[in-house]
C-alpha cells in the first residue's frame, strides 16, 4: 500500500510542495488541503478530524505571513495531532550529508547546502539559495529564493531573508528580524530589526526589557 | 482668504534658522517615549534645535543633557536607544547624575586638571516635563512654562491615553523633501483624506466627519499657543482585530483619536488599541524626518506575535504616509521666493491660528 502525504496549507505553497513530493516519490498517494484564512486570520482545520494521524505523513506549506507565526502555529497544530512531519528537500538539492533538515522544512531546487550546517524545523529555503559551512538556520525562519549566505551564519528564529539578498561569514541576523532590500549584508543585524526596500531607514521595535543597543540611522 | 504664510516661509534658510531658534530651541519638544527609559541607564538621543541630546534614566530619574563630551565634544551616547551608563566612548570620561565629570582616566599623568578646572566640566542640561509616557524638552535656558503652550485639560488627557501603551513600541524614520510645516498643516486638513487616501484611510472614517465645516466666524483677536494643541475624535469604523482581547484599550470603540501637538507633532490613535505618534523632525527648509513610533494598548496577556502585529501595521500606516508624501513633496518642489500665499477656506481656519502664533514666536525678541 503506498504511502499517503497530507499537504496543508496556502494554496501557491500547497501546489509547489505536492508537484516536488511527485517529483521526488512518485508513488506517493497526495492529498491536498487548502485552507481558508477567516477575517481573524483562523484556519479551518476540520477536514483532518477524520483523518488517522498514525497512516499517514503531513507537510505545511505555508507562506511568512506575520514573521512566519502563521506557518509556525499551523504546524504546531498538525502536530499536536500526532502526524509525523519529514522535510522535504526537493529534487536537485545539494544537501552534504552532516547537515541536519529539521522537521516540515522545505529545501526548494538547486539549493546547495554546505557541510555541517543545522536547519532548524519549519525553515523555508527557496530554491537555488546557496548556504556555507557550519552555518545554523533557526526554527521557522524564510530564505527567499537565490539568497547567498556565508559560512558561519546564524540565522535566528522567524528571520526572513528576501530576495537578492547576501549574507556574508560569521554573521548573526536576529530573532525576527526581516531583511528585504537586495545587497550585501556584512554587519549583525539585532533582534526585531527590519530592513525593507520601502523604507528609507532600517526599523527597530524597542522595549524596555531589551538591554541591547539599538541604531536608527 | 489669504494665509499669513509666504512660499518663502517654507523654502527660505535663514527662516528654518530662526525657527531652530525661535521655535525648537523655546517651545516644548515631544522627544521620546517614557515606557522606553523604564531601566536604569536606558537611553535615547534626539537631535532639538540643532542640539544633539541625550535623554537617560538615573537611578529612577528622567534628565536630559547636551550629548557631547565637555572634553572633545563625542557623543556620549551614541544609538538611538540602548542602555549604558554615561560615559564617553573616546577617552573614557564618565559622568554623574547631575552632568559634573565623575572620573578622568589617567588625569593625574595625562590632563593635570586642578579640582576646579575639574568642577567646571559638566554637560548642559535641560528642562524635563514627562506627560504620561510622553516626554517632552526644552533646551532654553529660561524654559517656557508648559501650561503656556499645553492646557492643563489637554496634559491631562495625554496623561490618560499614554497610560495605555504598550511597552513594545517600533519605530522608523522616514526621510522626506518637503518643509516640516506643511505636514503639520496636512494633519489639521481633514478635507484632504478623500482625495490623498481614497484607498487606504477614506474608507474607514464616517462620512459626516468630512462633510462639514463650521460657519466661517470671527477670529479671536489673538490666537493663544496653548489653543494649537488639542485633542478631538471622530467616529471610525474600527476593524476587529484577533488580538484586541488581550490587550486593554482606551476610550470608546469605534473611535479615532486625533492629538495635534504644537510645533510637530500629530498623535492619534485607532480605537484606542494602536497608538501611532508622528512627529515632523526639522532637517531643512525643505527636509524634514517624519518620525514614527507605533504601540498597541498594553497587554494583559501576552501576545506571542506582537511583534507581526506592529510591523503589519507600521506597513500600513507608511503606506498612508507615503500619499502624503509624494503630494507634500510635489507641493514643495512647486514652491518659489514671490509665489503667492495659500488661500484658506472656513474649514482652515486652524491653519490660519498656527500661522498667527508661528508668526508671532518668530517675531518675539528674546
Amino acid at each position: 500500500m503506498a504511502a499517503t502525504k497530507l499537504i496543508i496549507g496556502s494554496a501557491p505553497q500547497v501546489d509547489l510542495a505536492i508537484a516536488s513530493w511527485q517529483e521526488i516519490e512518485p508513488d506517493l498517494e497526495i492529498i491536498g488541503i487548502r485552507l481558508q484564512q477567516d477575517n481573524a486570520y483562523r484556519f479551518d482545520l476540520s477536514e483532518l478530524d477524520a483523518i488517522d494521524a498514525k497512516r499517514c505523513t503531513a507537510f505545511v506549506a505555508f507562506d511568512d505571513q506575520f514573521l512566519n507565526f502563521r506557518r509556525y502555529e499551523l504546524m504546531a497544530e498538525i502536530k499536536s495531532r500526532g502526524f509525523k512531519m519529514p522535510p522535504l528537500i526537493c529534487q536537485g538539492t545539494l544537501v552534504a550529508k552532516t547537515t541536519k533538515v529539521g522537521e516540515n522544512s522545505f529545501i526548494g531546487s538547486g539549493a546547495i547546502i554546505d557541510h555541517h550546517c543545522q536547519i532548524g524545523y519549519n525553515v523555508v529555503i527557496g530554491a537555488g539559495t546557496n548556504i556555507g559551512s557550519n552555518t545554523v538556520i533557526a526554527h521557522s525562519a524564510w530564505i527567499a529564493p537565490g539568497v547567498v549566505i556565508g559560512a558561519q551564519v546564524k540565522v535566528s528564529a522567524n528571520a526572513t531573508l528576501g530576495h537578492g539578498v547576501i549574507v556574508t561569514d560569521h554573521i548573526e541576523i536576529g530573532k525576527l528580524s526581516v531583511v528585504d532590500k537586495p545587497g550585501k549584508f556584512s554587519q549583525h543585524i539585532p533582534a526585531k530589526t527590519f530592513i525593507y526596500a520601502a523604507f528609507d531607514e532600517d526599523i527597530v521595535i524597542v522595549e524596555n526589557r531589551n538591554a541591547n543597543t539599538h541604531s536608527l540611522s | 482668504m489669504l494665509s499669513k504664510l509666504s512660499q518663502k516661509h517654507y523654502i527660505d534658510p535663514d527662516i528654518f534658522a530662526k525657527e531652530q531658534k525661535q521655535i525648537f530651541s523655546k517651545l516644548w519638544i515631544f522627544a521620546g517615549l517614557r515606557t522606553l527609559l523604564s531601566e536604569p541607564d536606558a537611553f535615547l538621543t534626539r537631535t532639538i534645535g540643532g542640539i544633539p541630546i541625550l535623554i537617560q534614566n538615573f537611578a529612577g530619574e528622567i534628565k536630559a543633557f547636551e550629548n557631547q563630551c565637555a572634553h572633545r565634544q563625542a557623543p556620549l551616547q551614541l544609538e538611538a536607544y540602548g542602555q549604558r551608563k554615561l560615559a564617553c566612548r573616546y577617552h573614557g570620561w564618565s559622568y554623574t547624575d547631575d552632568g559634573h565629570v565623575k572620573s578622568i582616566p589617567h588625569q593625574e599623568a595625562l590632563y593635570h586638571f586642578t579640582a576646579d578646572e575639574k568642577e567646571k566640566l559638566c554637560l548642559r542640561q535641560f528642562a524635563i516635563e514627562i506627560i504620561g509616557n510622553l516626554i517632552f524638552i526644552n533646551i532654553d535656558a529660561d524654559p517656557l512654562p508648559i501650561e503656556e503652550q499645553f492646557t492643563d485639560e489637554f496634559r491631562q488627557q495625554l496623561t490618560t491615553i499614554s497610560g495605555y501603551f504598550s511597552s513594545q513600541v517600533i519605530h522608523t524614520s522616514v526621510p522626506s523633501q518637503f518643509n516640516w510645516k506643511l505636514n503639520f498643516e496636512n494633519v489639521l486638513d481633514y478635507n484632504h483624506i478623500p482625495f490623498v487616501h481614497p484607498q487606504t484611510f477614506k474608507p474607514l472614517i464616517n462620512k459626516a466627519a468630512i462633510s462639514s465645516a463650521p460657519a466661517r466666524k470671527a477670529l479671536p483677536e489673538k490666537t493663544l499657543l496653548s489653543s494649537l494643541s488639542y485633542a478631538s475624535t471622530m467616529e471610525m469604523q474600527v476593524k476587529k482585530w484577533p488580538w484586541q482581547a488581550s490587550v486593554e484599550g482606551f476610550g470608546e470603540p469605534d473611535t479615532f483619536h486625533t492629538h495635534f501637538i504644537y510645533p510637530n507633532v500629530n498623535f492619534i490613535s485607532v480605537g484606542g488599541l494602536i497608538f501611532l505618534i508622528q512627529q515632523f523632525d526639522p532637517i531643512s527648509a525643505s527636509l524634514t524626518d517624519v518620525r514614527l513610533s507605533l504601540m498597541t494598548a498594553r497587554e494583559t496577556n501576552k501576545i506571542r506575535a506582537l511583534s507581526a502585529i506592529l510591523w503589519g501595521y507600521l506597513k500600513s500606516e507608511k503606506r498612508v504616509l507615503d500619499e502624503d508624501r509624494a503630494l507634500l513633496e510635489g507641493l514643495q518642489s512647486n514652491l518659489y521666493d514671490n509665489g503667492k500665499p495659500s488661500y484658506h477656506g472656513a474649514y482652515e481656519v486652524q491653519l490660519q491660528n498656527v500661522a498667527e502664533v508661528y508668526l508671532d514666536l518668530m517675531e518675539t525678541q528674546p
